[in-house]
């Protein structure tokens, strides 16, 4: 089972640090936390750099979302119990993303986003959560310092089984509906260090200690991929799951381009190459504090290191070897001198381009057909390379504006076992189709839909209309017996079996309106008013008769007659 | 009251009578004057400059970054030794995508052509390949296509263009939107074949493979075919199939960038370059009558709705696109590094008039097109609303007297075929 894999691994680090260590002083109420970084190549010869920073807390939901229960929080940060307290939330995640995982040349990823901002939580079984999503809602994007307020009614949805709760269920009543889910995305927003300072403050070591000296914004975000990730789940303490605490973990994970050095079949990297900030000393509020570096030869590429890692072990991840080398940063530092660290240097030789990798099991893209600004359709590619059936959860959201005719859904090579469509309201809800598909073994199964765009009111086109608006990626779930491709953590101890694909967003045009024609039409208007209103009232209105002859004044009567006026009558 | 005793006076009655009487030689008289006034519409007086519609494109602000001059001329050598081989040609240039880093993909098309006369095939049939290069930190939800044809006219020089570009684009962090890479074989056909892939929509006679690899909406394409190493000037093709114009904040782009380079640039053919075939010699730009040479071979050429070039097929799917093609290779030709530099300099610059007549003339056809597709024009408000109310202001807005004289001239039923095709008007 994936997550059993690292027992052996973290059971000899943990009796070599207390061992070798002094004994690190735990936070109040049980707290630990340890931090992990874990890279690898990818078969394209980009780095993937996966941070971990988890902390657990033995504190059980129900009693932390009552404020007058937790009296220290100890390293768990503060800002954040306390909005997960407030709204009654049992779990929470919110990832922020730059870029797309492109799965068929990365493999699968270790912490699933799709591009933009994802927001979706659970709440606890009492809660009423048509009233606490906005709250919830509101609070994250001012803790995270994302956009995240366009959130509304009609963008949100319920999907019914795609998204069950990760960490610990608080109750049976849960697993047949879903009413206390809420999910949100928001393909259009963008992540900037404005999101990543919030989020390092949320760390207890922040970054002045551990893992997090190597933030460095400029190399953090000059790369191919930058996800910042935030989960808040109920943990089960021990393995009966009869104490169940909380968990916090936050990751980050980074693809830097390949690093190619002078000799083109060579690709070095190091720490210092990639984040450009040294490492000197292991966070001492974490128990464990680690580098992993997975020195798997990718096609006979062989990957070799600089220095001699603490420990090395070959994990089975669902099927394939992979080769481990782990670097223990409370055993390599020394807490009394501020040396830095060795540098560490990854080099893999005699590798070239590849044209086209090895590629995961399960693939899927999206893409738009049709072009113009009436219909429209969505086809999606469902690649299934495995020798047997696997069956998936696909959910697709649509804004309400892109009208969806079901009947015009059509599935391929997959069969449809189940589907749940939640139409659309216009600007109060959007439309969420899920399916539950079987995919035949060794097949791509094409799934297209139709669907018209709708007019918007002119008021309610976002700033640059012409970018146009933006649909969710579709999301395929699964359970994977197997799982070859996978990336797994050191300190990650959830159910890597379930597996989670996002697709491209989609950018879709919308007619719009020439928006110089209201102040068009009221200059027209006013200059119709004011010119032709008064000509033309007076033409129907105003009826002429002939003009009775008026008696003359006495005093030109007699200028008249003396002949001062002319004799005759002026008409 | 006024107006009511007008009709009825005698005085209308006659000119009325008059007007019925002579309505035949009055038609003729007045599609005359259209014509007459139709050929001054090139003359300084009648237009405007030309000018980017979109404020955000500052052209004057940008700076030539790519100089890399020998890595066109070496994969000008490494392409000239191909010649008609199309088949190696391919496969070649994916070792060179994949070489550079980019996405690898081709697309396989075969095409029935309905009536083809001599000894030609009756079907078509080959393969494009194209790259992708990813942007960084981007969701692939838009792109751009650099596009460049290989076929019967050999276009060495427009694909070691594109494949140095490729290298260099490589080498920069900050696209935002994909940049695939695409050559096509059997000229529009090919690219026909691959557009309809993408877009999904299917053509009679044409079969078009699936395209295994895809990026977002695609927003804007280049589609270049030089043949020389220097050129003389750049002609910029932008009609397309129907007669659709791109945006022409694009085509304003792009010749306000390649004068600022040294490069010439032209919608057509100057007149001597039409007389003395194939000698191009560098046509006085600024003469009357090369703009209204322009401006007859712009309607001649969209009226039948004919694709020119590789980037037509694109317009029909509202996708802003030209074709640059370098003409000429006399002593006074420039290196290709300043039109490729030029090609994708973005913002544009300082710009000279070169063919204000052609643009002016056509400009109004083309609100449409870029009202509704503005990428790059943004809020483009109908022409005249931000002319100052003077005497000029009439005159810019006058290219619709000459239609009109020509409509009138044309209700009494004189001549209207030759209405129709003299005219390329079109309708969106």
């Amino acid at each position: 089972m994936a997550a059993r894999r690292w027992d052996w691994v973290q059971l000899l680090t943990a009796v070599f640090l207390h061992l070798t260590l002094p004994c690190m002083c735990q936070g109040r109420a049980e707290q630990s936390y340890s931090e992990a970084l874990f890279m690898k190549f990818l078969a394209d010869g980009r780095v993937s750099a996966t941070f971990d920073f988890s902390t657990v807390w033995s504190v059980h939901p129900l009693l932390f979302s009552n404020p007058g229960n937790v009296q220290h929080y100890g390293i768990f940060p503060k800002s954040l119990a306390e909005v997960v307290a407030h709204y009654h939330v049992q779990e929470l995640h919110l990832t922020l993303t730059q870029g797309q995982w492109r799965t068929r040349v990365w493999g699968y990823p270790a912490h699933p986003a799709p591009p933009g901002a994802e927001l979706w939580a659970w709440f606890l079984p009492e809660a009423d959560s048509e009233k606490e999503w906005p709250g919830l809602v509101d609070a994250m994007s001012g803790l995270l310092g994302a956009h995240l307020n366009a959130i509304d009614s009609a963008s949100s949805f319920q999907p019914l089984v795609s998204f069950r709760p990760n960490g610990a269920i608080l109750s049976k009543d849960m697993s047949n509906s879903s009413a206390l889910l809420r999910y949100a995305a928001l393909p259009r927003e963008t992540v900037c260090t404005e999101n990543f300072t919030p989020w390092t403050k949320l760390l207890p070591c922040g970054t002045a200690a551990g893992l997090g000296e190597l933030f460095e914004a400029e190399s953090l975000y000059d790369c191919d991929y930058h996800s910042l990730g935030l989960h808040f789940t109920p943990h089960c303490l021990d393995d009966g799951c009869g104490q169940v605490g909380v968990r916090l973990s936050l990751t980050l994970t980074v693809v830097f381009p390949p690093p190619v050095t002078s000799n083109p079949s060579i690709l070095e990297w190091s720490l210092k190459s990639l984040f450009h900030r040294p490492l000197t000393s292991a966070c001492p509020l974490a128990f464990s504090s680690t580098v992993t570096v997975e020195t798997n030869s990718i096609d006979g590429v062989q990957v070799s290191l600089s220095q001699t890692p603490s420990l090395t072990g070959t994990v089975e991840v669902a099927g394939r070897r992979r080769d481990r080398a782990v670097f223990d940063l409370h055993s390599l530092t020394n807490s009394t001198t501020s040396k830095p660290l060795p540098p560490l240097s990854v080099s893999s030789s005699s590798w070239a381009y590849h044209i086209m990798p090895e590629q995961p099991e399960l693939l899927v893209s999206r893409h738009l057909v049709g072009s113009g600004h009436d219909w429209g359709g969505l086809a999606t590619e469902i690649t299934n390379s495995a020798p047997h059936t696997v069956e998936v959860l696909y959910l697709e959201m649509v804004p309400w504006f892109f009208r969806l005719y079901l009947h015009t859904l059509s599935v391929s090579q997959a069969t449809v076992l189940s589907q749940h469509y939640v139409p659309a309201k216009d600007r109060r809800r959007a439309h969420m189709l899920e399916l539950r598909l079987s995919l035949p073994p060794l097949s791509t199964s094409y799934l297209s839909l139709q669907f018209r765009r709708a007019h918007l009111k002119w008021t309610e086109h976002k700033p640059d209309a012409h970018h146009g608006f933006y649909i969710n990626s579709a999301v395929i779930t699964t359970v994977l017996s197997e799982c070859p491709n996978c990336t797994s953590l050191a300190a990650q101890d959830q159910d890597l079996a379930v597996l989670r694909l996002y697709s491209e967003p989609l950018l879709v045009s919308l007619p719009t309106p020439d928006f110089s024609m209201p102040y068009n039409v009221i200059c027209f208007v006013c200059t119709v008013i004011a010119i032709a209103f008064g000509s033309v009232f007076n033409l129907t209105t105003r009826t002429l008769q002939p003009a009775a002859a008026a008696k003359e004044k006495l005093l030109t009567r007699i200028l008249r007659r003396i002949g001062v006026l002319s004799k005759q009558k002026s008409d | 009251m006024k107006l009511a005793s007008l009709l009825e006076s005698k005085r209308s009655k006659k000119l009325a009578g008059f007007l019925i009487k002579r309505r035949k030689p009055l038609g003729i008289l007045l599609y005359l004057c259209g014509l007459v006034y139709l050929g001054m519409l090139p003359r300084d007086e009648f237009n405007r400059r030309s000018f980017v519609d979109e404020n955000a494109l500052m052209v004057g602000l940008v700076r030539r970054e790519f100089r890399d001059s020998q890595s066109i001329s070496d994969y000008a050598e490494e392409l000239a030794d191909f010649g008609v081989d199309q088949e190696g040609l391919m496969v070649w240039l994916e070792a060179s995508f994949s070489r550079i880093g980019l996405e690898v993909y081709s697309q396989n098309y075969s095409a029935v052509l309905p009536a083809v006369a001599g000894p030609q095939a009756a079907s078509v049939s080959g393969r494009s390949v194209y790259g992708v290069l990813r942007a960084g930190r981007a969701s692939s939800a838009e792109s751009l296509v650099f596009s460049a044809p290989s076929g019967e006219a050999a276009n060495t020089h427009g694909l070691a263009v594109m494949l140095s570009l490729a290298k260099y684009f490589k080498s920069k962090n900050y696209w935002a939107k994909d940049i695939i890479f695409l050559v096509t074989t059997g000229g529009e056909i090919g690219v026909q074949a691959w557009i309809n892939s993408y877009m999904g929509n299917a053509v009679k006679g044409i079969n078009a493979g699936p395209l295994p690899g895809r990026s977002g909406a695609i927003q804007a394409v280049i589609n270049l075919e030089i043949d020389s190493p220097k050129i003389e000037y750049a002609r910029i093709m932008i009609e397309g199939v129907n007669g659709i114009l791109p945006n022409l904040d694009l085509v304003h782009v792009l010749t306000h960038l390649s004068e600022m380079e040294g490069i010439p640039s032209a919608l057509h053919m100057g007149w001597e370059g039409v007389r003395s075939h194939g000698r191009y010699s560098k046509p006085d730009l600024s003469d009357s009558a090369h703009k209204l040479y322009t401006v007859a071979s712009l309607m001649a050429h969209q009226a039948p709705g004919l694709p020119l070039a590789g980037h037509a097929p694109f317009l029909r799917h509202r996708i802003d696109s030209v074709t640059v093609r370098g003409v000429g290779s006399g002593p006074t030709a420039k290196p290709l590094l300043n039109l490729a530099s030029s090609a994708f300099c973005l913002p544009p610059g300082p710009w000279r008039v070169v063919f204000e007549a052609s643009t002016i003339s056509w400009r109004d056809s083309t609100i449409q097109s870029s009202s509704t597709m503005p990428r790059l024009a943004g809020d483009s408000s109908p022409s005249g609303c931000s002319c100052l109310p003077s005497a000029s202001y009439w005159l810019h807005s006058c290219w619709r007297y000459p239609l009109l004289l020509l409509w009138w001239g044309t209700l009494e039923n004189l001549l209207p075929p030759l209405y129709c095709t003299f005219l390329g008007w079109h309708f969106t």
